[in-house]
């Protein structure tokens, strides 16, 4: 009867498991690009920006291209929790080229696409 | 260790951003710059784009995990791979940058006091000018 009872527990455990798992292959399809998000990343990372200290996309970047590139890097990239406390989650995804500059000036390949627990894109940068 | 910052003078928060969620107004909240220095190393920014109140909770965050018995931890800039790494030895804490040369040491109760009191001019500075943040709950939380 005990055996039963712990079987059946673990056999709960291991089907919230892939019940969490298909949430977040559902979250990762329906992230949001606002117009917000938009110009925050226009201002900050757009070829043209001249905020300084912050990753740069290839000149010739389009809004759809960025949010082609973002729809990407969700649903392949490697998944972590935001960090310092920030909700949300980070998604990095490595396009195997180069899609922008870096801080010092040096090729970036990974894109990071920070997404807040509405799935609203808040920011996403070449690195 | 001298830990200040600077706001930018340009910054005006729209309506909309009060009412937007809470990473959303993290990473886009007062942007500015951080001014952090010590006898060795200046790891102080020059970008504008800082969100100051985030940096600041990220702080608290990082002062309590360390004063938790942490022994490293880390803050990420939210718009580039630049970090400050915080490693604690013993009851002094030694901070580097992925972004600059150095390191300045601090002992982590005078960490603990900057941070409180940059929170504090922080959050005066920000209700001073525009009095409608006075009533957000991440600004409330700068103490």
């Amino acid at each position: 009867m005990l055996f039963r009872y712990w079987m059946l527990v673990i056999a709960l455990c291991l089907s919230g498991d892939l019940l969490s798992g298909q949430t977040v292959l559902d979250h990762r399809q329906q992230v949001n690009l606002t117009p917000r998000a938009i110009r925050h990343i226009q201002e900050r990372h757009w070829p043209d920006s001249p905020a300084p200290g912050a990753g740069k996309y290839a000149p010739g970047i389009t809004v759809d291209a960025l949010r082609e590139m973002i729809q990407q890097a969700v649903a392949n990239g490697r998944a972590r929790q935001n960090t310092n406390g920030r909700p949300g989650q980070i998604y990095e995804y490595d396009f195997g080229r180069p899609i922008g500059t870096r801080i010092d000036g040096g090729p970036a390949t990974r894109l990071r696409v920070v997404v807040s627990p509405r799935n609203k894109v808040v920011a996403a940068f070449p690195f | 260790m001298h830990l200040d910052y600077k706001l930018s003078d340009d910054w005006k928060p729209d309506a909309a951003l009060l009412d937007e969620d809470e990473t959303t107004f993290r990473y886009s909240a007062a942007p500015g710059d951080i001014v952090l220095h010590g006898p060795a190393a200046d790891f102080s920014t020059e970008w504008g784009w800082v969100p100051l109140v985030d940096f600041v909770l990220a702080l608290h965050d990082i002062v309590a995990k360390l004063a938790r018995g942490e022994r490293e931890a880390s803050f990420e800039f939210t718009e580039s791979e630049a970090r400050l790494e915080f490693l604690r030895k013993g009851e002094e804490v030694h901070l580097t940058a992925s972004y600059a040369p150095g390191e300045i040491k601090t002992p982590l109760s005078e960490l603990h006091d900057s941070v409180h009191r940059l929170a504090g001019r922080l959050k005066k500075e920000l209700v001073a000018k525009h009095p409608a943040l006075g009533k957000h709950e991440l600004i409330e939380e700068l103490e």
